[in-house]
């Protein structure tokens, strides 16, 4: 299947008085469609912010992306709005995502009046009935209020609400994370289920890494901002070729307490975005830094078919 | 599971309900609203010119004749008459309309200018939100009746320009309100989704941040028609607003003065008047400010 | 001989407001020993953190109240205690820590004055005895003694916690009652935050009781497990029994909801439904709309805590009372 989506060189810097955040620096992606591109990583690695900035709900300060065959970083702000029927977002938080304002039905209908979808009145209420179905909320919640709906529910309706212009395309910002662990697998395969369904592509963030190997056909690990890993998601969750993934998934703590595989703990703390040094970003914290580590940025090399690392010792060490 | 869709403003109810006092504020406010949009059918006698002299300073509930159009009818005096012989309690119901469409009119100028203003000042920021923060900034430097006298003193003392001095001085106070709620608001992840649904700015602002904005807006409003009929009725006082003989409870209350121990009821009615509003007002507001803060909880 | 150190017997915990009354906790019942580590799972809602808050009477006053059952700590019942009595017990014997590092220490004094202050309340130390020992608290939890001086905003997520954590064990309490240590932490911080409970847990011997809705976090630490649903105690037993065959049909959903790293599997198996409102419960069993192998009985008649396999259970099925499919569907 062909890339949807290709970006390459993305970079979004925040000024701050301290100096230039370097939040994403220089990611280089292509996802096909119809599949599930996985993005993992902590506290400010940047997943969040590339998220954004590849929908230009913030504006990149470096890099390109194509989407469809068109640039996207290219429109001006009108055919940019009609860009955005094709790519949608869905957010982590059901409770801030939704306007506490509108109803159910209002909050479903906003994409398809900004829009202008529909003329007649009983279309937009069908089309709004007719997404409601597909994401399992019940018809008679049509006149509901978030505030008074659980978690999952409001979910549900971000979920509506992303697919209401049949887009090709969601990034999934942590769709999941804030809810119970019995909502979340109903939400995950719901997602999945409209994923065959709908032919969609889906770009999923997210820290927890039993919940990105299930969804997953491929995943990107980032630290500060760089993507340090991407491999098909069997095959990074079987053998690790960074450091970091290996401590990253070494550090999931299993159910199975019987897996002795002791955590391998990493050291320190992560180190300041803020005008990063050259080097290796992770080598301060690395168990197998050396000094050349920290002279310059490791470069992103296709070790194995499909698996790239940016690690320069990463075939001297074969990590199990 | 019932059902039971409590939208925004029947939750606001439920909770201003318990705040007796501010009920009370509002049941005054609302016999208020009544009675000075209804004033016609409450007098409809000629009471601005007065009647006969022999009228004059009739104590509380006294009868007398009066001239209705060449009949001649036997009225009571409520509220007694004043140095005219007009009836007080007509005047008071008279002049009750006067401040109303007073502090309606230039609350309503302020909050939707004034709200425009701060609203665009705290989404887009930058040079435009300095030069707007900074007029108003003038503006709030400047006091009110000082300002209003600058204007009646220029334009001359009428009802319009009176309006006019009394909106413009109250606008800063909506400009700063609004654009600090926008300021919060806009950053919220269901303003980041409008936008990523490609709202247009506009958009955004009047149909997403702004409906989430008007609580502190509302309970401000509140208390600004008090004030409003305030500095109005202050301002009628000096003799720069209302003019006699039209019934304004300021030039009453003015006009009142030399008779405060002969006549003490041509006083008494305005001021009481007067601080019944203001006070049912600011009960209501502060209910009002309550019921809508939704981190208090009973 | 009777290490017993918290007992807890039937406690019945109730929020009163002028809508509607929540029943918290309906009736639940457990034992901590000595140097043991208790994990008490569940999801949103389910009663784990006021059941935790209730043991150090810190239930939101007027609404939470106890209504019934006992809580004996080393001898005393501090369902009935005094205030006097719990203050001596805060921070001394019982410590409590909680879920958001952000909101748990004041930003307004160094982290070496808020670990002195708890030390202080306690003992009756010199000021040069205390903060010497709070550098000590400071060093065990891997953190430099010069950093004493420091405010809160100076540390990041994981070391605020650590301070935490340092507070609550400064004066050596018998029992540490942890509610979501590490949910707000990176994955990587949260290994380094466990691996440090689970030793200074041994280091001291202290007694825990780990509230989690994570069960590979509970599996870290812990040694038992009670599994939480609608105030109740569903089951109860020793962790790697518990988890290598869960016996009560909400256990094995939550199993079954969890993307697991060791299993590959297609879809998940969520459980259908919703936690039932607290305010409003099923009748009969709590889980009853929601389990997979209910039958009529078990809407009518409330399960009794049986014993089963070697741990408590709350199920008709091992009551006897009604057919085990649960063992039939799984062969």
């Amino acid at each position: 299947m062909a890339n949807i989506l290709s970006v390459r060189g993305l970079k979004k810097y925040f000024n701050t008085p301290r100096g230039l955040l370097h939040a994403v620096d220089g990611l280089s992606l292509d996802i096909e469609e119809g599949s599930t591109l996985g993005m993992v990583g902590e506290s400010g690695c940047g997943k969040t912010t590339a998220g954004r900035a590849i929908l230009r709900l913030t504006e990149p300060t470096g890099g390109s992306v194509i989407f469809d065959g068109e640039d996207v970083l290219a429109k001006n702000p009108k055919d940019m709005r009609a860009m955005r029927e094709k790519m949608q977002i869905i957010f982590q938080d059901p409770y801030a995502s939704l306007n506490p304002r509108m109803n159910v039905a209002k909050l479903i209908a906003e994409p398809l009046i900004i829009h202008k979808r529909f003329n007649k009145k009983i279309d937009l209420e069908r089309r709004i009935r007719e997404l409601m179905e597909t994401v399992e909320l019940a018809d008679r919640l049509y006149n509901s209020y978030p505030h008074e709906l659980d978690g999952g529910r409001r979910q549900r309706i971000g979920i509506a609400r992303a697919l209401a212009l049949n887009p090709k395309f969601i990034v999934c910002d942590e769709p999941v994370s804030a809810l119970d662990v019995s909502v979340q697998a109903q939400i995950l395969n719901l997602m999945q289920d409209l994923q065959d369904k709908l032919k969609l592509t889906y770009l999923f963030v997210t820290h927890d890494m039993s919940v990105v190997r299930h969804i997953s056909n491929e995943i990107v690990v980032m630290y500060l901002g760089q993507m340090v890993e991407k491999a098909p998601a069997d095959a990074l969750f079987e053998r690790q070729l960074h450091p970091y993934t290996k401590a990253l998934i070494s550090a999931i703590p299993s159910p199975k307490p019987t897996t002795g595989t002791q955590a391998e703990i990493l050291k320190g703390e992560l180190t300041s975005p803020i005008e990063p040094k050259p080097g290796c970003r992770f080598a301060p914290r690395c168990l197998y830094a050396q000094s050349e580590c920290s002279l310059a940025d490791p470069e992103l090399r296709e070790l194995e078919p499909r698996r790239f690392v940016a690690c320069r010792r990463a075939e001297e060490l074969r990590l199990p | 599971m019932a059902q039971k869709h409590r939208g925004p403003l029947a939750e606001f109810w439920k909770r201003f309900r318990k705040n007796r006092l501010a009920v009370i504020g509002l049941a005054i406010i609302i016999l208020y609203v009544v009675v000075a949009v209804g004033a016609d059918i409450f007098y409809t006698y000629d009471f601005i010119t007065g009647n006969q002299i022999p009228n004059a300073f009739s104590g509380v509930g006294s009868t007398g004749k009066i001239d209705d159009g060449g009949v001649k009818k036997a009225h009571l005096y409520l509220m007694g008459a004043d140095n005219f012989g007009r009836d007080v309690a007509g005047r008071i119901i008279h002049g009750a309309r006067v401040s109303l469409i007073i502090g309606f009119v230039t609350v309503a100028f302020a909050v939707i200018v004034g709200g425009g203003l701060g609203a665009v000042a705290g989404y887009y920021g930058g040079k435009l939100e300095t030069v707007i923060m900074r007029g108003a900034d003038i503006l709030l430097a400047i006091p009110n009746i000082l300002f209003a006298l600058a204007i009646v003193a220029a334009l001359g003392p009428s009802f319009r320009n009176l309006l006019l001095a009394i909106g413009i001085t109250s606008l800063p106070v909506y400009v700063r309100l609004v654009r600090a709620s926008v300021m919060t608001v806009k950053d919220q992840e269901f303003v980041e989704a409008a936008r990523a649904q490609g709202a247009t700015d506009f958009r955004i602002i009047l149909v997403h941040i702004l409906p989430n904005c008007m609580a502190p807006v509302i309970v401000q409003a509140t208390l600004g028609v008090a004030q409003s009929i305030l500095s109005a009725t202050s301002l009628s006082f000096l003799g720069l607003g209302i003019q006699p003989p039209s019934p304004e409870w300021g030039n009453m209350l003015s006009e009142a003065r030399p008779y405060l121990i002969s006549a003490p009821h041509t006083l008494i009615f305005p001021g009481l008047a007067i601080m019944t509003v203001i006070l049912a007002y600011n009960l209501m507001g502060d209910g009002l400010r309550d019921a809508l803060d939704p981190k208090l909880k009973r | 001989m009777d290490n017993t150190q918290l007992s807890i017997r039937d406690l019945r915990v109730r929020y009163v407001t002028e809508d509607e009354t929540v029943n918290a906790v309906n009736g639940i019942s457990l034992d901590i020993n000595e140097g043991q580590s208790l994990g008490l799972v569940g999801e949103t809602g389910a009663g784990k953190t006021t059941t935790a808050l209730s043991i150090l009477k810190l239930l939101p006053k007027p609404t939470g109240r106890i209504e019934s059952g006992t809580i004996t700590f080393r001898g005393t019942d501090l369902a009935s205690a005094s205030e006097e009595v719990m203050r001596k017990i805060r921070g001394n014997e019982i410590s409590m820590i909680f879920q958001d590092p952000m909101t748990s220490l004041n930003p307004i004094f160094t982290v070496g004055a808020q670990i002195a202050e708890v030390i202080g309340l306690h003992n009756k130390l010199s000021a040069e005895e205390t903060l010497k020992r709070a550098g000590d608290m400071l060093e065990l939890v891997g953190i430099p003694r010069a950093r004493s001086n420091e405010f809160p905003h100076q540390f990041s997520g994981g070391m605020k916690q650590r301070v935490v954590i340092a507070i609550a064990l400064a004066c050596n309490p018998k029992l540490l009652l942890a509610d979501e240590p590490t949910t707000a932490l990176d994955v990587t911080i949260q290994a380094q935050v466990l691996a440090m409970i689970r030793d200074l847990k041994q280091r001291l011997n202290t007694s825990l009781l780990l509230i989690s809705h994570d069960l590979g976090v509970v599996a870290q630490v812990c040694d038992t497990v009670a599994i939480m649903y609608a105030g109740e105690i569903v089951e109860y037993g020793a962790l790697a029994e518990v988890y290598e065959k869960p016996l009560h049909p909400y256990t094995e959903g939550l199993f079954g909801s969890i993307p697991r790293l060791d299993l590959k599997r297609k879809r998940l198996n969520p459980i259908r439904g919703l936690m039932p409102n607290p305010a409003d419960l099923p009748s009969g069993c709590a889980f009853h709309p929601r389990c997979p192998y209910a039958q009529d009985a078990c809407a009518v008649t409330v399960p009794a805590t049986t014993e089963a396999e070697g741990r408590k259970l709350r199920c008709l099925m091992y009551e006897g009372k009604i057919e085990n499919r649960m063992r039939t569907s799984n062969g």
